[in-house]
């Protein structure tokens, strides 16, 4: 016994080792022997607790396991010959990877069962899922099921032969009796062992730690030993527990003081330092463990998995995952299940998503966000894929010279003398203002209910387009006004007398007038803060003005835009500025004044041109002219997006648009109206099955009316 | 081991998890966990016995790892209590300082969330604890931790990010809709 003497010696500082690691992680293992031995102790340590302190252990040890960890465990369950149970798994989560590999444990377990089924030449009976190998137990069983069995009784039943691994044996008793819930799986902890026979012959006192080096199977132990487990007559129960001095492993004489054993033991596991070593632990545990064991295991392993973060969480951290969902992702989450949908429309998260996205459909068109965030993808998709209704509303009896729209409200201005006032939801005619200026050249919304019209008689006037009455007269010109533009409450105003007027709208005061082009101002703009006015001549060029203190306005650049047309038209958004002349329409940088693109397509003079950088058409130019085409462009790359080709040989002679329409005047007395909005375009389109795009309804009837050889403005000068 | 804690100014703290781990933590630490920072603030220099902060909702092996964490930012510096510098001894990445409001107000998970650039420490915490996000979101949530909060977030948008309903569903166990 001496060397026995010696190795209780060394496995007692294997032990304060063991202790000293569940404390100190700076501590290295140095020797693989130390851990060896470590493992031994709790071979024997874990074979002596009972199945609700091994299901602790697991519950401890699969919290504290990584990925790693895990598969590696997956793979050894999936060999332990349990079918039933992993068929049933299989059956209930086809998703989860039960990896089908072949380790030296699943090899030697399958053999091992194999073997002992073949030797012994059973029939195994299942009962609820319990395998059970012989006429003694099954009749156990039997009673087991339906009765509980009232006191402790031991086994007579033949057993499996132990395992033995690479030489060395691990004791491994594998039946016990049960009582208490049979065959529900995942509530392992409430059964109760009621007796339990070990198969590997129980080293005696004092004898050298369980590996012994054997080749052999190990002989049956006689059916009445005690059992190991409930009784622990090992030779480590006299070794000092770590940590209260206690005889370490404890029996279960002690029940309440396992936990500190336990957390010692989860400890020592998480201060291993090597993944091969943590990994030899679980293999050592699971070789411990029985078939109910396993099961609990498995189940564990199961709930292990990714969780359903989205039905289980709190609606708060839910909100908070799911904000970092892109949108077009989140559409798809709503898909997965009604929870998840549920979870996935909350109004707040799709009220950020909108907030995120420059939308181009108004946010009161829907009380639910996700619903406005989807309409506004759809409008992008009609514009970008050119899908639109058009409408024709004919009442004007003259050309169409100008048009402006906001919102479901629509005016023409025409060389009829009229402004009228359509509504965009019907295409119903609401007001028709009867102006004396023979010519309105121009026209914007001002505030709810004004409109100011620029006309051929020189004056500026301010409509209120609901009564029809004009507010007041704007006089500072001597020649038509052709252009406006408002932002806030400055009005620009460009003339044919070469000049623009800066005007307080508010106040009808003139503030300040531009003077330096040498030809009639054919366009102007400003930009959102208004500190900077841009106006397009009839000399060829455009000018940038500094109009930061309105009463002193300043030319800062002059860009020549063309050699031998004039700029008809031109718009600012975003630091760029796109100017037409002649038929062709290029892009421009205003802190440079350097070209930056060319767009050519047209045939005939362009006579309006939109640029937008914001909204659902983002980065776009529409452009409208003389050849009945309008177009948008992709400022990026210089290309035609679309063309929406007008009719034959009708004349554009003004664009206007908003976030979902475009509208223009003709020379055939119409005014046209091109609809994005999705509503409007689902509907039309699920009506004609998707065939017809340039389908036009006629509102009210067109007037014929002579048409005026009379051309647009510019052709006179 | 047992015995209740003595707690000096600025000294340790004794944490008792739901399952009954112990964990002491100095005072700065737990001042991560904002859900306690009032309390160990109200304790001001004070020494006196202080009984173990009993934390019921958080398990021991989750509150190891959030003490993990907050040891670490502890040490990091960039997100202690008051105005930290923004100058992270050993991440990659600059870390934004977190304004902390002086109303100690239990706060919702802030909502539109910021951007989060995990730094390398905190990418390799999240790697770590991959079969734990659901826990630890929990924890976070529960001791009020900001920061990490906003990455668990963003590590779970993760998975879900780029998947179709089917993969979703495999990913997060959700059965079929019927």
């Amino acid at each position: 016994m001496e060397g026995g003497g010696e190795r209780n010696l060394r496995r007692s500082a294997s032990v304060s080792q063991l202790d000293m690691g569940s404390f100190s992680r700076a501590r290295t293992r140095t020797t693989c022997t130390s851990f060896e031995q470590d493992k031994d102790c709790i071979a024997i340590w874990i074979n002596s607790l009972d199945s609700i302190q091994i299901s602790k252990i697991l519950d401890g040890i699969i919290k504290r396991c990584n990925l790693n960890h895990l598969t590696f465990l997956w793979t050894v369950l999936e060999s332990v010959p349990h079918h039933e149970f992993i068929y049933h798994l299989r059956r209930q989560f086809p998703s989860v990877p039960f990896h089908a590999l072949s380790t030296p444990v699943s090899r030697h377990l399958k053999e091992k069962f194999e073997i002992s089924r073949r030797k012994e030449n059973k029939i195994l009976f299942r009962a609820d899922s319990l395998v059970i190998s012989s006429d003694v137990t099954k009749t156990i069983a039997t009673q087991l099921l339906y009765e509980p069995l009232p006191e402790l009784r031991p086994s007579t039943a033949p057993h499996l032969e132990c395992g033995t691994r690479k030489g060395y044996r691990l004791i491994t008793p594998t039946r016990r009796h049960m009582e208490g819930p049979i065959g529900r799986v995942g509530t392992p902890s409430c059964y109760r062992i009621v007796s339990a026979t070990p198969t590997a012959k129980a080293p005696p006192i004092g004898a050298p730690p369980i590996r012994t080096r054997s080749t052999s199977n190990s002989p049956r132990s006689p059916p009445n030993v005690p059992s190991p487990r409930t009784n622990a007559p090992y030779p480590l129960s006299n070794v000092p527990s770590p940590r209260t001095g206690a005889p370490y492993p404890l029996s279960p004489h002690f029940p309440g003081q396992t936990d500190v054993h336990l957390l010692s033991f989860f400890h020592w596991f998480t201060s291993l330092e090597k993944d091969w070593q943590q990994k030899e632990i679980l293999h050592l545990i699971v070789w411990c463990l029985e078939e109910r064991e396993l099961y609990y295991l498995a189940t564990l392993l199961l709930s292990c998995q990714y969780r359903d973060f989205i039905s289980d969480l709190p609606a708060d951290i839910v909100r908070c995952i799911l904000s970092y969902v892109p949108c077009k992702d989140l559409l798809l989450v709503c898909r997965v299940s009604q929870v998840w949908n549920e979870r996935c429309s909350c109004n707040k998260l799709w009220k950020y998503k909108c907030s995120q996205v420059s939308l181009g459909v108004s946010p009161l068109s829907s009380p639910l966000w996700k619903r406005v965030y989807i309409n506004d993808i759809k409008l992008k998709r009609n514009w970008r894929l050119g899908r639109s209704v058009g409408w024709s509303l004919a009442s004007h009896s003259h050309r169409v010279l100008s048009v402006c729209v906001k919102e479901d409200t629509l005016c023409s201005g025409s060389s009829d003398q009229t402004i009228r006032v359509w509504s965009l939801k019907d295409g119903k005619l609401l007001n028709t203002i009867y102006t004396n200026s023979k010519n309105i050249w121009c026209l914007s919304f001002y505030g709810l209910n004004f409109i100011l019209s620029g006309s051929g008689d020189s004056i500026v006037r301010i409509w209120h387009y609901r009564t029809g009455v004009c507010e007041k007269h704007l006089q500072g010109h001597t020649g038509t006004v052709w252009s406006l533009a408002r932002k806030k409450d400055i009005l620009l105003t460009g003339s044919h007398d070469k000049t623009a007027i800066l005007w307080n709208i508010r106040h009808c005061k003139h503030v300040s007038q531009l003077v330096g082009h040498s030809g009639a101002i054919f366009s102007v703009d400003l930009n959102d803060s208004t500190t900077e006015a841009y106006t397009a001549s009839g000399d060829k060029t455009v000018r940038i003005w500094n109009i930061y203190t309105p009463t002193d306005p300043q030319c800062i650049r002059i860009i020549n835009i063309s050699t031998h047309q004039p700029v008809m038209s031109l718009s600012y958004s975003g630091g760029m500025l796109a100017c037409s002349a002649g038929s062709s329409v290029s892009l421009w940088s205003v802190a440079k004044g350097d070209k930056l693109i060319d767009f050519k397509g047209h045939h005939d003079r362009v006579e309006s041109v939109h640029l937008l950088t914001d909204g659902p058409n983002i980065n776009t130019i529409i452009s409208g002219g003389r050849d009945g085409l309008i177009k948008y462009w992709n400022i990026n790359s210089g290309r035609c997006i679309r063309t929406l080709r007008n009719k034959p040989g009708s004349v554009i002679n003004d664009i206007s648009r908003d976030s979902s329409h475009v509208v223009y005047g003709c020379d055939d007395h119409s005014v046209q109206v091109l609809h994005f909005e999705p509503n409007i375009v689902s509907e039309h389109y699920q009506r004609d099955k998707g065939t017809v795009r340039s389908s036009r309804r006629t509102v009210s009837s067109l007037k014929k009316g002579t048409n005026s050889p009379f051309s647009k403005r510019k052709t006179n000068h | 081991m047992a015995s209740p804690a003595k707690v000096t100014g600025g000294g340790k703290l004794i944490l008792i998890s739901g399952d009954g781990e112990r964990h002491e933590v100095s005072r700065e630490t737990a001042k991560i966990f904002r859900a306690l920072e009032t309390m160990i603030e109200s304790l001001g220099d004070k020494e006196e016995l202080v009984e173990p902060i009993p934390l019921p909702n958080v398990s021991g092996s989750v509150l190891g790892r959030m003490i993990a964490w907050s040891e670490h930012h502890v040490t990091t510096c960039s997100f202690s209590a008051e105005a930290p510098p923004s100058s992270p001894i050993n991440s990659e990445v600059p870390v934004q300082p977190v304004v902390r409001p002086k109303v100690p107000k239990r706060r919702q998970p802030q909502f539109p969330p910021p951007d989060v650039v995990p730094t390398a420490w905190e990418k390799d915490f999240l790697e770590r604890n991959r079969e734990d996000l659901y826990d630890l979101l929990l924890a976070a949530n529960y001791l009020d931790v900001k920061r990490l909060m906003d990455l668990l977030c963003a590590r779970v948008a993760d998975l879900i990010k780029g998947k179709d309903p089917a993969k979703i569903r495999k990913t997060f166990h959700v059965p079929e809709p019927s």
